[in-house]
């Protein structure tokens, strides 16, 4: 089982995520903000990053994203979106700009969170093998 | 300036290069750049290649294609100029005809060099002002579409949370419902609360609500607020007192006293740590109230104190985290307060607790306060309006 870190500044957001992971025997920790997010990922080597896009910022999780990856982190990260359409704000997955494995869209799913979840730490463990 | 009189292109190109018009209205002073062109052909080839003028002046008598045919090809390209008619002999059909193709203004030939400045200083002004009013139309645009936005956004994130509880709910073998039940709720009670906060926020802004000022003791609305918020203050240990042994009464709309009160109470209970104290205190000096609410809290420092009163901003940190709030409530507060050419401020400590003050003087019976009118997240762009407007240099061409 895998240890799962979510970032996200929304409670609840967090809660649900733990419940649903936590039923599949993962071990969930969670930060509200990316500088904490970033520190917990140094300290305690998640397997997987789930990542709220919008927090303080709109741009929170993009930035957190690219700084993981800056600093040579190779986790799978899946981006969680509630894509804002008024605001033109669209996101696609390119790995210099938006440099995660996955998207969700808020509200999430538990069966789509937990499938992703599955496909991409089979596939990481596939790569280590 | 298209004229085939050579000369008299010279001559008024030397009189604009000397020119500079202060256009005091928006602080802006315009000086003028020119290009000359003795055929309406030769005019029109700039534009199709691309050149963009501020102000055309414009002979009547050309040869080849009329001035009335230039403003004519100029209209059915979209690419109206602001345009001053020279002629020496307009007649009166002429004259409408020019003004029915957009002509602004007309220059009867000769004219002094005092004439041609008068003629260009009021097309100018005409020019600088319904440009200034464009990007002023704009900005508010703009804050409105910014404001929508982020409201947007936080309807959302309520929905989306209950939503996920909900969907976790459906699994088969689902955890414990009465926990995700509480929390649902308390969402719901923050997403009904921003609600509320934004219904308050727009009525003040927009002036539909009749304002009925009343004498009122601040006491009562102070009062109020206090046993509003009791319960939930008791349940952490946080005494709430009132410091005001005198009626303290001032001219004032008692509803928006309560939105005041409510606010500031509600916040100094929110983020106080259990067991702390909230200090309400009330007192006239000279032609102004000043309500002070003091609490024990988690404090903010001075960044997190400056951003606090606009829209949306809440101080997102770990002790934050699971206050739920809109952000709309002290941005509210401080729009009423200067309703009663009153302020909202915060002094406040990191760890130790803040300060909030709130200063009101009497509200002058009869007086339609001024307020703005165009709905909601478009005060932001008032202080961009009233305030000076900074020198500019723009160059006319």
């Amino acid at each position: 089982m895998a240890k799962i870190l979510i970032v996200d500044d929304d409670p609840d957001m967090v809660e649900a995520g733990r419940i649903v992971l936590e039923r599949e025997g993962h071990t969930v920790e969670s930060a509200s903000n990316t500088v904490d997010g970033f520190r917990a990922l140094e300290e305690n080597h998640p397997d997987l990053l789930i990542l709220d896009v919008m927090m303080e910022e709109v741009d929170d999780g993009l930035l957190l994203a690219r700084q993981v990856r800056r600093e040579g982190h190779k986790l799978p990260i899946i981006m969680v979106t509630s894509v804002n359409r008024a605001m033109g704000l669209s996101i696609d997955k390119d790995q210099e700009i938006v440099p995660v494995d996955e998207f969700v869209e808020k509200p999430v799913d538990p069966a789509t969170l937990l499938e992703k979840v599955r496909a991409l730490l089979a596939a990481q463990e596939g790569a280590q093998c | 300036m298209v004229d085939d009189e050579e000369p008299l292109c010279l001559a008024v190109r030397r009189i604009l290069a000397k020119y500079q018009a202060d256009v005091a209205e928006v602080g802006v002073a315009v000086t003028y750049d020119s290009i000359h062109f003795t055929s309406g052909e030769q005019f029109l080839e700039s534009i199709a290649a691309g050149a963009g003028y501020d102000l055309l002046l414009l002979d009547l008598k050309l040869p080849g294609m009329s001035g009335l045919d230039v403003l004519t090809e100029l209209g059915l390209r979209n690419r109206s100029i602001l345009t001053i008619m020279i002629t020496a002999y307009a007649t009166f059909e002429t004259a409408v005809q020019a003004t029915k193709l957009g002509a602004f203004d007309f220059l009867p030939k000769p004219f002094s060099p005092e004439e041609l400045r008068y003629a260009v200083r009021k097309a100018t002004d005409q020019l600088i002002i319904s440009r200034e009013a464009r990007k002023l139309a704009e900005e508010k645009r703009q804050v409105r579409f910014n404001f929508i936005s982020v409201l947007a956004h936080e309807l959302k994130a309520p929905l989306n949370a209950i939503e996920g509880y909900l969907k976790i709910l459906q699994m088969d073998k689902p955890p414990e419902p009465l926990p995700l039940i509480d929390r649902s709720l308390i969402r719901l009670d923050g997403m009904r609360k921003l609600i509320f906060d934004l219904l308050d926020l727009t009525r003040i802004e927009s002036g539909q609500k009749q304002r009925s000022f009343a004498e009122v003791d601040v006491r009562t609305p102070a009062k109020a607020a206090i046993d509003l918020f009791a319960t939930e203050a008791a349940e952490r240990g946080i005494t709430i007192t009132l410091r005001a042994p005198d009626p303290v009464e001032m001219i004032a709309d008692p509803d928006e006293l309560e939105i005041v009160l409510n606010n500031l109470v509600s916040n100094a209970v929110k983020y106080n740590r259990d067991g702390g104290s909230v200090t309400v205190a009330l007192v006239r000096g000279g032609d102004t109230v000043r309500i002070t609410v003091a609490d024990t809290g988690i404090g903010m420092n001075p960044e997190e104190s400056a951003k606090l009163f606009t829209e949306f901003v809440r101080i997102k940190n770990e002790d934050t985290i699971k206050i739920l709030g809109s952000g709309l409530g002290l941005s509210t507060v401080r729009k009423l307060a200067q309703l009663y050419g009153g302020d909202a401020t915060v002094k406040s400590e990191k760890g130790a607790g803040s300060i909030f003050t709130v200063t009101l003087r009497d509200a002058v019976t009869g007086d339609a306060a001024p307020r703005d009118t165009a709905g909601p997240g478009v005060a932001a762009t008032d202080s961009a309006a009233t305030s000076p407007p900074l020198p500019a240099k723009t160059q006319l061409s």
